[in-house]
């Protein structure tokens, strides 16, 4: 019998061109396809694993300006790479005991992070969860693992009398803890309900002193012009109402004023007889005589002063020139920053009072205090997880930035920056911070 | 007792190492995010991007074992009832290997190959589990090749009827010949469209009924034992392409998870050779 039917092949998926292998000789083609011509147009973006950060975006197609070429498994982006852009310093100097992390090891790329310079504290406490160092003894705290636990107390410098360097003390180390500054001040007294002021009793307050500086981060150091000035004039002489010394100034040039204070007012006075050449008018009726420019007169009045100088400075006697020994005004070393290696900002605390972290400020009666807030009373507020932000980075800084590029160096032309064609013409190189 | 499924092969063996081993991939996970940000550059990612490419390697490998009949290396059913347990384990350890980040790139691309490859398995999967019993209705009557011969028969025996039989009757034969040889591959519209056995006879027995009065008087008794030839003609074909029907099903999901399978392994290519060369 003929055969007139074809039925099972007709009612068959498989037909002549669409096979499963037609059908994946296809998929593969368009994969491969794509792949390549997305090389080709430049669009390197797709073959990234993970977006990389905003600031980096202006590189996104341009693989090679960190990337080199099969460089092995497990390892990261040289520091160079970094460093044809960036101009920072590291963190401390080899002497530790493991190799120093690079660039990448912190700041990795390709993990969706928006914003790379974002550390979280385990980047940190991959050292100091257990610090080693090679050669000297360690300084520091060794363990810290996070702010909410396991972070020492707070330390300042203490430079005591008789020593070459200064100590670090912590908050909590209360006998050692001093306040070195050579100047007088009384908080409680200053703080207490009707002090007297020029104009009749008032209450000063934190502010009345200590201002902020003109980005509000730190306060401005206390300045005598502006904070001291209005209730403690250098005034000394009734006739001279106004008239004060020069804040400032060592005795010696506080005795020179005076004798050229005196002296101008002289002249003033005799004015006439000095116009018409007569010798000047005896001593009655004149209101300064000649006799006060007398080197006993000025010494008087320079005693006089040193006694208004000691209310807030202190005084050491100095040899002078001639060999003798003179009372000198101590420099007053008033610490600006105490905590120079952290960072913090008043602008942010704002809403709290100052004495709600200064709590020690009004009954403080003696400058050797030190003032500043313990950890405790960072600790009412910052705390992990679930109080306000106490991550290393909120107050703690890595790099040096006081050795970054300055305004005059850079480097590239618009041109070169976009193109990553030239390599940087002047870098200043990393220079490692003493710890 | 039932036999075995792919699902429940020996003592269901894939399952409780399919289970076991997604419990330790998501204890092991949990070790390493705590620790790590997890990505595919870590120690961790590495070893589950290394576990992600043999396992692909060995679930291709199925399409090898299944055509390789002298092997001894197992079963082929043991085989598929370990292909589809690591198959879906794979979906697990890829955006472990990933750190459950995704993008618009060319790597998250790679998982949606292989997703999508997954999910047409389950099709697969679940097809095997329901449509075989429908087969056996039909092959308990008749395999196909044998049917395509009966309807063969059938054509001779109609050719043999009208023989000398008037042109109304000849033009008839006529046509149903053409329509046997011209018939068009239709097997994707088969599959899409249902076949309705009883709605195509009564449909044919109407036609005919239409052409009853144009036949002479003389041939009206062949006339109608060439309509029992058509309408058992018509049934045998409607018979069979309900059969085919079910075996297409078996077949169709193939379309997609074979050819995909094999773009995923070049997508996977290319992602190991991107991530090696930068």
């Amino acid at each position: 019998m003929e055969q007139k039917n074809n039925r099972v092949a007709a009612y068959q998926l498989k037909t002549r061109y669409l096979t499963k292998t037609t059908i994946t000789i296809v998929a593969v083609i368009l994969v491969l396809g794509v792949a390549i011509l997305a090389y080709a147009l430049g669009k390197h973006r797709v073959f990234m694993p993970g977006s990389i950060s905003t600031k980096h975006r202006l590189f996104a197609e341009q693989c090679s300006r960190c990337h080199t070429p099969w460089k092995p498994v497990m390892t990261v982006v040289a520091n160079e790479m970094c460093l044809n852009c960036h101009s920072v310093s590291f963190h401390f100097k080899n002497r530790t005991v493991g190799p120093a992390p690079q660039c990448a090891t912190c700041h990795v790329e390709h993990k969706d992070k928006s914003i790379l310079a974002v550390m979280s504290d385990s980047a940190c406490i991959q050292c100091h969860a257990d610090l080693k160092v090679k050669d000297s003894p360690l300084r520091f705290e060794g363990k810290v693992l996070s702010f909410t636990t396991h972070h020492p107390e707070f330390a300042v410098a203490v430079l005591l009398p008789g020593q070459k360097t200064p100590e670090r003390v912590r908050l909590s180390d209360k006998e050692r803890l001093v306040d070195t500054a050579s100047i007088r001040l009384n908080h409680k007294l200053h703080l207490q309900v009707n002090l007297g002021g020029p104009n009749g009793p008032e209450q000063l307050s934190c502010a009345s002193c200590h201002q902020p500086d003109p980005r509000g981060a730190y306060m401005r150091p206390v300045n005598y012009e502006k904070d001291c000035m209005r209730c403690h004039l250098l005034d000394f002489d009734e006739r001279l109402r106004g008239k004060t010394v020069p804040h400032g100034q060592q005795l010696e040039e506080v005795a020179y004023f005076f004798r050229a204070t005196y002296a101008e007012f002289y002249l003033r006075e005799h004015e006439a007889e000095r116009r018409d050449r007569r010798p000047a008018k005896g001593l009655f009726g004149a209101r300064y005589s000649i006799e006060e420019l007398s080197q006993d007169k000025v010494h008087k009045m320079v005693a006089k002063a040193e006694q208004k100088c000691a209310l807030c400075h202190v005084l050491e006697r100095v040899p002078d020139s001639s060999g003798a020994d003179r009372s000198a005004v101590v420099k007053t070393a008033i610490p600006e920053r105490w905590l120079p290696h952290s960072v913090f900002n008043h602008l942010a605390h704002t809403t709290v009072t100052c004495v709600g972290c200064h709590e020690a400020a009004p009954t403080s009666e003696v400058s050797r205090d030190v003032l500043l807030p313990r950890m405790d009373s960072c600790r009412m507020c910052h705390v992990e997880p679930g109080g306000a932000r106490a991550e290393c980075v909120d107050c703690h800084v890595y790099h040096d930035k006081t050795h970054a590029r300055q305004p005059g160096d850079q480097p590239y032309s618009i041109e070169e920056f976009k193109s990553g064609q030239a390599s940087p013409t002047s870098i200043i190189p990393p220079i490692p911070v003493t710890p | 007792m039932p036999a075995d499924t792919l699902l429940t092969y020996a003592g269901k063996r894939y399952l409780w190492l399919g289970t076991g081993a997604a419990v330790a991939l998501l204890v092991s996970y949990y070790v390493y995010a705590r620790d790590t940000v997890p990505s595919g550059s870590t120690l961790g990612g590495l070893i589950y991007g290394w576990l992600g490419f043999l396992a692909i390697l060995v679930l291709m490998s199925l399409g090898i074992r299944k055509r390789w009949y002298a092997s001894r290396l197992g079963t082929v059913q043991g085989w598929t009832s370990a292909h589809v347990y690591l198959g879906l384990l794979t979906l697990l350890i890829i955006p472990m290997h990933a750190g459950f980040r995704f993008g618009w790139d060319i790597h998250t691309f790679a998982y949606a190959l292989l997703v999508i490859v997954v999910l047409s398995g389950v099709v697969g999967l679940l097809i095997y589990l329901t449509v075989p019993q429908k087969l056996t209705a039909y092959e308990s009557g008749m395999l196909p090749d044998k049917a395509e011969a009966e309807i063969n028969r059938v054509l001779d025996e109609m050719k043999q009827l009208v023989g000398e039989k008037s042109a109304v009757l000849q033009r008839l034969y006529e046509e149903e010949i053409r329509h046997c040889q011209e018939i068009r591959p239709q097997g994707w519209r088969l599959l899409f469209k249902g076949v309705d056995p009883a709605a195509i006879l009564s449909a044919k027995a109407l036609d005919l009924s239409m052409i009853l009065p144009k036949i002479p008087e003389t041939e009206q008794e062949s006339f109608s034992q060439f309509c029992s030839l058509i309408l058992r003609k018509t049934e045998l074909e409607s018979l069979l392409a309900g059969e085919m029907r079910v075996k297409n099903a078996l077949e169709a999901w193939l379309y997609v998870h074979v050819p995909i399978s094999f773009a995923l392994v070049v997508a996977v290519a290319i992602h190991l050779l991107v991530v090696l060369y930068y």
